[in-house]
């Protein structure tokens, strides 16, 4: 066991992996309530692997086998022990991964333990898994209800060739009823194995007695090689530039995605990604005067909202707004592109914006779990040195970075009546 | 919760010195009795605050001078508590202690300026930003139908019939906001002053001296503080139904019972454990019943508003499955109104509900809420919310359960 510190904040972490390769975070902090997560190494970009052979299973299985995850041979829910404990317990997926996780300021061993059954006791059955067929059939319904996310979805579909990143995590209609129980057993056989899943715990815990925990719960119990994910070749090109869908809402959605390949740069992925972070705030954010002119145009009824989505070697630049008409919205993206180079003056609000965001981040346990999980997921270590690091940063860095993204893939989804 | 009370002329400050955290948390709580319009004219101040002060003249300028004091994260937010509408100005930021010597006078100060210090030109609020902001509200109400969830809820609540007053629709809404000008918007403002109340609470890790810095730079000749009570039933109306047709692909079905003649305690405590037990979490009697049995929905979930004693339950579900998801909401009503409560159920509900109350003691956010509900809802304090929810048995629930009644059915319909 190794303990580690995170630089600038009061924060410690434990860290430990076992002998069949379970990963453990322990992150003690003085607070009633404890969380813990189990994330396990496969999400929604799951489409082929190799286990030997080369399978392929239907886009959304790793959610599916989420919902399945619950249920247990001896017909136990696991929700009702979380419930029984008052704990909350829940999971969730995304492209990379999926989360089990619970929190409460009690009965942290028997949680714990359920959790732990949660993601090593599948029982999967043809009646249980028609069953969730349904639940989740309306979960992508409730999703595309919502003209946003069904702008957004539009726009990723769009964006890729042969990734599965194309696809809802969720699935499609057609792939959650090609669901079976033999596809879930198999993926389940190749990716929930301790050596690619880790486990975070933070709250008021002794490390050494998580650590002995998991040991003895894993004691004579053996596991497959880990699947290896087969990801297709994906060209640098958009594949749809631009679609309308119509659907009856008053005020036209316009999302537009830029596609970019970042495979040239050398630097980690922390330090990338905190570049390109400050080119979305220094150009996008209030900082820059973009929402002052934003606001002020008659043709966008809204803010544009913002966000960096990394995805394998490409970064996509979401941008999504109520339009009147999307060609200005999508000019004043255009013209901030355009100049893309920062002064340290921004530089230096934006690094006062993260330190801030870390201090009140780490005061609280579950944004504290989910800062050390996300930064396992995205970066697969923990950024101790997160706050130098962001100190670090300069302004020459960035405008030679921001010189050499290319922005001229995009990809527009646009809802309307 | 132990707290200083600071009472002023005009309103009261409530400091609490807690070193559990690396933040400071200040609310500054505005109360006047609710009207018709209130919200409207609310949301319009709300957005017009955020976008610029006297000191700073932009968006850009106001977003670069909270970077530079570490980003005070501040919000406005508004709401109707029973009869009564609150406007909210809240704000978290980092202690001085991790960031800069003098930063937290400097915070205080820069979050006050929001209200306190507005731009103002010629005794009115600025034209053109009020154009920006009226528009972007308007569109805002336009858009409502898109969201099927949230619009819904606000249909239903619609039906409801809480007020002396008939709540808006958002078309009348629209009308409403394209009426208001500048300078009647600023009128509203100022009558914010001498017609609201207003409650200032601060947690911290600091010294009582702080509170010196808000005296020295508020102003306003604020009503005395309200104690909220409960919206109170007394007779059961026919129940009122509704039934929209929208192109989304699932329907929102909103069922209402509204209590009759509770008792304080009811109010306070077996409100909600009562719709925790029928639709709270994955356990629940509704979720159980409807979706993990039958397959009927993704969600169901009961929830209490005992400042309107209200009950509402919710689901998102095939339209094909309406009839069905309707019978077993009344259904379940109905076993418990009829005394068939299991008690292991309630005692889980219970178990959850003490484990919110302690990990409350955790979050600054929730520490101010329940201070807040404490001094301005007359809600017990957290000692005594623990010592009561031990003694709660299934028979409360049951006498409770009798006393709802059916009143609202609205169902957005999908295609």
């Amino acid at each position: 066991m190794e303990k580690k510190k995170f630089a600038g904040l009061d924060l410690e972490i434990y860290e430990h992996t076992l002998d069949n390769g379970l990963k453990i975070y322990v992150c003690p902090m003085d607070r009633y309530k404890i969380d813990a997560r189990i994330t396990v190494n496969v999400g929604g970009e799951l489409e082929k692997f190799k286990n030997g052979e080369e399978v392929t299973v239907p886009f959304g299985i790793a959610h599916f086998l989420e919902h399945k995850m619950f249920s247990k041979a001896d017909g136990t829910d696991i929700s009702s022990i979380y419930e029984k404990n008052g704990a909350f317990g829940n999971a969730y997926t995304d492209d990379y991964s999926t989360v089990y996780h619970f929190n409460s300021p009690v009965n942290f061993w028997d949680n714990l333990t359920a959790l732990f059954r949660c993601v090593n006791e599948p029982y999967f059955t043809d009646e249980n898994v028609e069953k969730e067929i349904g639940i989740i059939e309306q979960e992508l319904m409730a999703l595309l209800s919502d003209p946003d996310a069904l702008a957004y979805f539009k726009a990723k579909y769009n964006s890729y060739h042969n990734s599965v990143y194309k696809y809802p995590v969720i699935g499609t209609e057609d792939s959650i009823k090609a669901i079976t129980k033999e596809a879930l057993y198999m993926v389940y056989n190749s990716f929930y194995v301790p050596s690619n899943m880790h486990l975070v715990v933070t709250g008021k815990v002794n490390p050494e007695e998580v650590i002995k925990f998991a040991e003895e719960y894993y004691k004579d119990k053996k596991f497959n090689k880990v699947g290896k994910k087969v990801i297709p070749d994906e060209p640098s090109a958009v594949c749809v530039k631009e679609e309308v869908i119509h659907k009856n809402i008053n005020n036209k959605i316009c999302f537009v995605n830029y596609k970019v390949d970042i495979s040239k740069f050398s630097l980690s992925n922390f330090e990338l990604q905190r570049y390109l972070n400050i080119l979305l705030l220094s150009k996008f954010s209030s900082l820059s005067g973009f929402n002052d002119v934003v606001l002020k145009n008659e043709n966008i009824l809204s803010p544009i909202d913002w966000r960096l989505d990394v995805k394998g070697k490409f970064a996509n630049f979401n941008f999504t707004a109520e339009v009147i008409d999307e060609k200005v919205a999508i000019n004043l993206l255009e013209k901030q592109f355009n100049n893309l180079k920062i002064d340290d003056e921004i530089l230096d609000l934006i690094k006062k914006n993260w330190i801030n965001g870390y201090i009140l981040t780490t005061d609280k346990v579950i944004p504290t779990s989910t800062l050390i999980n996300e930064m396992l997921i995205k970066y697969n270590e923990i950024i101790y040195e997160a706050i130098p690091i962001i100190k670090s940063l300069n302004k020459e860095k960035a405008n030679e970075i921001f010189s050499k993204l290319d922005f001229s893939e995009r990809a527009v989804a646009i809802v309307q009546k | 919760m132990d707290y200083i009370k600071k009472a002023r002329k005009n309103y009261n400050i409530y400091f609490v010195h807690t070193d559990n955290f690396k933040t400071i948390n200040v609310s500054f709580i505005f109360q006047r009795p609710i009207t018709r319009l209130d919200k409207l004219y609310q949301t319009l101040l709300r957005k017009m605050l955020y976008l610029k002060t006297a000191k700073y003249g932009s968006l850009e300028e106001l977003t670069r001078a909270a970077a530079n004091i570490y980003n005070p994260v501040t919000v406005f937010s508004t709401k109707t508590s029973s009869q009564y509408r609150t406007f909210t100005l809240q704000a978290e930021f980092a202690n001085e202690k991790y960031t800069e010597k003098g930063m937290n006078k400097k915070n205080l100060e820069f979050i006050m300026d929001y209200f306190w210090h507005p731009a103002v030109t010629n005794n009115s609020f600025d034209e053109k930003l009020f154009a920006i902001c009226q528009k972007n509200y308007i569109e805002e109400l336009k858009s409502l139908k898109n969201y099927p969830d949230t619009y819904s809820l606000d249909e239903c609540w619609r039906l409801l019939d809480l007020y002396d007053f008939e709540m808006p629709s958002s078309e009348e809404l629209i009308e409403e906001l394209k009426k208001i000008t500048p300078q009647m918007l600023y009128d509203y403002y100022k009558s914010m002053f001498t017609e609201d109340s207003l409650d200032i609470f601060v947690f911290g890790n600091t010294s009582d001296d702080i509170t010196d810095i808000i005296d020295n730079y508020i102003y306003g000749d604020f009503a005395p503080s309200i104690i909220t009570s409960p919206k109170r039933f007394a007779e059961v109306r026919a129940v009122k139904e509704k039934r929209e047709k929208s192109d989304n692909p699932q329907s929102k079905l909103h069922v209402c019972y509204k209590v009759l003649n509770p008792t304080s305690y009811e109010e306070k405590y077996i409100s909600l454990i009562f719709s925790m037990v029928l639709g709270g979490g994955t356990e629940s009697y509704l979720h159980q019943e409807a979706r993990e049995k039958q397959s009927l929905c993704y969600y169901i979930y009961a929830t209490s508003y005992n400042l309107f004693n209200v009950i509402l339950i919710s689901s998102g579900i095939d339209k094909r499955h309406t009839d069905k998801v309707l019978t077993i909401i009344k259904e379940e009503v109905k076993k418990i109104q009829n005394g068939i409560l299991d008690e292991k159920r309630v005692k889980e509900v219970i178990k959850t509900y003490e484990n919110v109350l302690l990990e409350s003691r955790d979050s600054q956010e929730s520490l101010v809420n329940s201070l807040v509900s404490e001094v301005m809802r007359n809600a017990d304090d957290m000692e005594t919310k623990f010592q009561v929810i031990k003694n709660i048995t299934c028979q409360d629930i049951i006498d409770f359960a009798k006393k709802i009644k059916l009143d609202t059915i609205y169902l957005l319909e999908g295609r």
